[in-house]
């Protein structure tokens, strides 16, 4: 997913022209970027870890 | 200023995994439920083993399947297609009497509503409808995505279903019209 939606956001950057806008935020914003996926991550996991698991 | 792509982005990253949390939260007080119904359905010593399979049956719908999240995409195409059926079919009303007169059949037959014991119990309609919410929820982003999808193309099918009533109405008013006052011209040039 993670994957997935970076892909997405690369590909509507490349598309609509927003690609060295992209690349000079993310250089100055990386602690963002990590903190975010970081959050993603812990709530997919409390998401996941409160799951009724499949049989 | 955060560029669109990472607003989106991010959007994605904490808005889809905040919405399967939320929706797991909501489920834990259903999925107790739908366990205590079952239990009880299961030690009910009146229903007999096919009984039982439907039971198992519903309650393994609650896990949901992979395939609702096409479920948007479903909307998307299946939606439109309805509509252009509607706006070409000739005589759509009579085609929907039929089907809903062929579906009330169904459920008054008393081979197919009375088959199994366990379909005139309460607790099993509320077993079916707590399954089918909990099978919504396994998947909360498809969900919301298909009703989003719903509401953006039921316009296209009321929009196809009206224009194929109000035309056929129209057409059909001059026509008539049309035949009546040709036929009274008719009959005052030859005079009867």
């Amino acid at each position: 997913m993670v994957i997935g939606t970076i892909a997405g956001a690369r590909s509507i950057s490349w598309l609509f022209g927003y690609d060295d806008e992209v690349k000079a935020w993310s250089i100055h914003n990386r602690p963002l970027i990590a903190v975010v996926l970081f959050l993603s991550a812990v709530i997919y996991g409390m998401a996941k870890w409160l799951e009724e698991p499949t049989p | 200023m955060m560029p669109l792509p990472i607003v989106l982005a991010f959007a994605i990253l904490l808005g889809w995994p905040s919405l399967k949390l939320a929706a797991n939260v909501v489920s834990l007080p259903l999925w107790r439920e739908l366990k205590e119904i079952r239990r009880g359905l299961l030690a009910d010593a009146g229903l007999t083993d096919e009984d039982r399979a439907q039971v198992e049956r519903i309650f393994t719908s609650a896990y949901g399947h992979p395939m609702e999240v096409l479920m948007p995409l479903i909307a998307l195409v299946g939606i439109p297609v309805l509509a252009m059926t509607a706006s070409r079919a000739g005589n759509y009303r009579e085609k929907m009497q039929g089907y809903v007169r062929a579906q009330s059949s169904g459920l008054k037959d008393p081979s197919c509503n009375d088959r199994l014991k366990i379909f005139q119990l309460k607790k099993y309609w509320d077993m079916e409808l707590i399954s089918f919410e909990l099978g919504m929820l396994r998947y909360p982003g498809s969900a919301l995505l298909t009703v989003f999808v719903t509401i953006l193309c039921m316009p296209l099918l009321l929009l196809a279903f009206g224009m194929h009533v109000s035309v056929t109405r129209v057409v059909s008013i001059v026509f008539k019209s049309s035949t009546i006052s040709g036929g009274m011209f008719t009959r005052s040039m030859m005079g009867t």
